[in-house]
């Protein structure tokens, strides 16, 4: 669900003609910036100032409010101490110390553009940080011209700044768009891009829209499954993605599983496979914002099919696995952030999925609904609470972003 | 997503003998590690799990929504035996079928005790019973009522019928079947009467006899009032094919309307997990199910191998997770501008989380291209089994708490746009 300002022209015409259904329906179909989609939706919610607790069906939680003071939260990364970074859209790093909310950002950040949806985005540690003490960054780096693309930075944490910071990998040609990263159990960095527009996700010799495989330095391995083919980015590890707003390696399994967002309807979590095609655009379960169906048909043979997918879309974001012991009722569930449900302002929630045996999906409830907050982030901490990032609009400097967390209730 | 099966009676008793739905589960149920084998998945325990049900309150409520800011719901009659569907009468007034099989009447918005007599004797079980009620086009002059209904057969058997009957106010009165189905199907069934008069009437399936068509479970059917079979009907004189067949490929039809304007026939269709549906129904089309679905088994594989394939028609709408909808409604009246030409669903539960009920508003483009949708009332976490536009341009629902039992607390509900003194 994000994106799509080009198909707002279309869809405030919309508004002149009565509909096939009716004569009273709204534009409001470009997507979250569209301005129409402004007048819908219900007045943000203030948090709470105490925890708030909530039944749910299967664990009663508390869920705490450690900062509400964050712009645009969009990632986060426990340090080896219990503190936390916190990535801000607008190009903040921030640092959780204590539980408390450091009104000093970390120094040393990259210069980002932003603007809409793009800036700072994610961060994640080296799986050796505690020795190298190495961060890794994905932000929109501006190329002139008022554009940007996405690129991938690492630096040396010293505990108040980002020291010797350099791009190890920048996408050409440019892509914007969300960018999460993570690394492997071999020790390599999944990295997203996003392609949602034309056909550049299908390319295999355009980074847009593409799982990408990297070593820690940004180089590539040597067995990704394009290396040495032609007319292939070595740096490819999988294709056919929209906009992947969400990527966690297993803890037990070290599969790799992305969250990616469809316009209207289609999101998808999907296990990313070396070399095979997830499908965008040229299949798809959703809809484009001003109505049509995306693709002509919602399946192919040779792609590859999610193992989850959301009709109407919840704009799926950060993606964790439970496997912590607080919340015994909940092992071995995956928790995804969403921004907002079907095309409605102010709608997000946290979903959990259950799983079988056979790791196919069992059932869904959601989460969090009450807060009426875009959900951008979710992850287990060290200590088997699940954090949470929250924000109320998706790019205005008003309203709230919080760091949630959320504890079970006796 | 609603169930069907035996299977499913089974698993309604585990819940009564689990008697506390909202318990945390025990170890040994817990859903394993996905991808991570081990660990046992349990079929049946998800059906003890779920919200609380919370009790309607005395007042009025009042919610701020989407696109029709602050509306008002208010609760007209409670008590209702699992109530199905609702119809309104020339004069306001509304009958409502109880899934137990009674009729009931509601006067002037107060719930008569006394139920319609004259209804015909209904095989009750745990899903199914007195389902459907519509009135005949011209009902002002002649006074037919008709009903979908589970008929007792002999030796404990039995299969959908659809009787009708005349209504004097107090009672059916002249009643009969006008379609017995043979071979016996079960399930579900919504009917509906076209703009040319014609009766339309879903029947369930939830296997390969939605792609049979000598078999009547699993189709759209379409009658004469009388019973008998248009001569326009798509399938007329093909050999195999029982006349009666409109469309076919379906599984659970909960829901079935016509498009007060365009006549157009949209039925709401339950997948088992995921891929429920709204199909828009032409005649001979096939819909797909089993052969194609978005739907998983209750177990959690994939009902099909493939979603979709050429030659089946794709949903105009659809739910994954299911809602599990029901009733469907076109909102063409003045009340609520905002809502003007938005579709209505109710569901029973999303995401088989019991007490997640919602009524479900889609939004259209110009094109009839779904551009949003907004789930209503989800704080009732009441089970929503039909919607209704009424005669004064409210929306009117039937809630119940459970599928089993006495249903919990059931209601007859109206939603109003809310005054500024609210």
């Amino acid at each position: 669900m994000v994106g799509g300002l080009t198909l707002m022209v279309a869809a405030l015409s919309a508004q002149q003609t009565p509909p096939a259904a009716g004569p009273g329906t709204r534009a409001c179909a470009g997507g979250a910036l569209d301005p129409s989609c402004r007048a819908i939706g219900t007045p943000a919610v203030p948090l709470p100032a105490g925890p708030t607790v909530f039944e749910t069906a299967e664990q009663k939680i508390r869920v705490v409010v450690v900062t509400k003071e964050l712009a645009h939260p969009w990632s986060l990364a426990f340090l080896p101490d219990g503190d936390m970074l916190v990535t801000e859209r607008p190009g903040r790093l921030r640092i959780v110390r204590h539980g408390v909310l450091d009104p000093q950002p970390v120094g040393g950040v990259p210069t980002v553009r932003a603007v809409g949806l793009s800036g700072l985005l994610d961060v994640a540690l080296h799986p050796r940080y505690a020795e190298n003490k190495l961060v890794y960054l994905t932000y929109s780096k501006p190329t002139g011209d008022n554009r940007s693309t996405t690129a991938l930075a690492r630096g040396r944490f010293d505990g108040k700044a980002l020291v010797d910071l350099r791009d190890i990998f920048v996408v050409e040609p440019g892509a914007g768009g969300a960018s999460r990263i993570a690394f492997g159990k071999d020790g390599t960095i999944f990295m997203t891009v996003a392609g949602a527009g034309g056909q550049r996700a299908q390319d295999p010799n355009d980074p847009a829209g593409k799982v990408l495989r990297l070593r820690d330095d940004g180089s590539v391995p040597g067995d990704n499954p394009f290396v040495g083919r032609p007319e292939h980015r070595p740096e490819v590890y999988s294709l056919g993605h929209r906009s992947n707003v969400g990527l966690a390696v297993h803890p037990d399994t070290g599969a790799v599983w992305t969250t990616e967002n469809g316009p209207n309807g289609g999101d998808e979590i999907n296990i990313v496979l070396p070399g095979r095609n997830y499908g965008w655009p040229i299949v798809s379960y959703g809809r484009a914002y001003e109505g049509p169906r995306v693709s002509e048909v919602p399946w192919r043979l040779s792609m590859e099919q999610p193992i989850i997918f959301w009709v109407p879309s919840i704009a799926v974001t950060g993606i964790a696995f439970y496997t912590g012991d607080r919340f015994p009722a909940w092992k071995g569930n995956v928790f995804v952030g969403g921004l907002r449900t079907g095309e409605i302002p102010r709608t997000g929630h946290i979903e959990r999925i259950a799983f079988n045996a056979r790791g196919e999906e069992m059932r869904r409830e959601s989460l969090l609904d009450a807060f009426h907050k875009r959900i951008r982030d979710v992850r287990q901490g060290p200590d088997g609470f699940l954090y949470v990032l929250a924000e109320d609009e998706p790019t205005a400097d008003t309203g709230e972003g919080a760091l949630l967390r959320i504890e079970p209730a006796p | 997503m609603k169930g069907k099966s035996a299977a499913v009676t089974v698993m309604v008793g585990l819940v009564l003998l689990a008697g506390v739905p909202f318990a945390t589960v025990p170890a040994a149920q817990q859903p394993p590690n996905p991808q991570g084998g081990g660990g046992r998945g349990n079929q049946f325990s998800f059906w003890s799990l779920g919200l609380k049900p919370l009790p309607l309150p005395g007042e009025p409520m009042i919610f701020d929504t989407a696109e029709q800011h602050k509306i008002r719901v208010v609760v007209i009659a409670k008590g209702f035996a699992h109530p199905w569907s609702l119809v309104f009468l020339p004069d306001g007034d509304m009958l409502v079928t109880e899934r137990a099989g009674k009729l009931r009447v509601v006067r002037h918005g107060m719930l008569d005790p006394e139920p319609v007599a004259g209804v015909p004797a209904v095989q009750v079980t745990s899903l199914w019973g007195l389902m459907d009620v519509a009135l005949h086009p011209q009902f002002v002059q002649n006074r037919q009522l008709y009903l979908s209904y589970l008929k007792p057969l002999s030796g404990g058997a039995r299969t959908l019928a659809v009787a009708r009957g005349r209504f004097d106010g107090k009672s059916l009165v002249d009643v009969n079947d006008i379609f017995v189905a043979a071979p016996a199907t079960a399930g579900p069934s919504r009917i509906a009467f076209g703009r040319d008069g014609t009766l339309f009437v879903t029947t369930t399936s939830d296997d390969a006899r939605s792609q049979d068509p000598s078999e009547y479970g699993g189709k759209v059917l379409r009658f004469r009032d009388d019973g008998s079979v248009p001569g326009d009907n798509p399938f007329v004189g093909k050999p195999g094919y029982k006349p009666a067949i409109y469309s076919l490929g379906h599984r659970s039809q909960v829901g079935l309307a016509v498009h007060p304007e365009t006549g157009a026939v949209w039925s709401t269709e339950n997948g088992r997990m995921g891929g429920d549906e709204v199909n828009v129904i032409l005649p001979g089309r096939n819909y797909g199910f089993p052969t194609v679905t978005y739907s998983r088994n209750y177990d959690g594989a994939r009902s099909s191998e493939k979603p979709w394939q050429d030659g089946f028609e794709q949903p105009v709408v659809y739910w994954v997770p299911s809602i599990a909808p029901t009733g469907i409604a076109f909102y063409t009246a003045d009340r609520f501008p905002a809502w003007k030409g938005n579709i209505f669903v109710g569901g029973l539960q999303r995401g088989r989380i019991a007490h997640t009920g919602r009524l479900e508003r889609v939004v259209f483009n110009q094109r009839g291209e779904e551009i949003r949708r907004e789930s209503l009332l989800t704080e009732l976490r009441k089970r929503v089994r039909d919607v209704r536009l009424g005669p004064d341009g409210l929306l009117y629902l039937l809630v119940e708490d459970d599928v089993a039992g006495d249903g919990g607390e059931t209601a007859l509900l109206r939603i109003e746009p809310s005054t500024g003194t609210d």
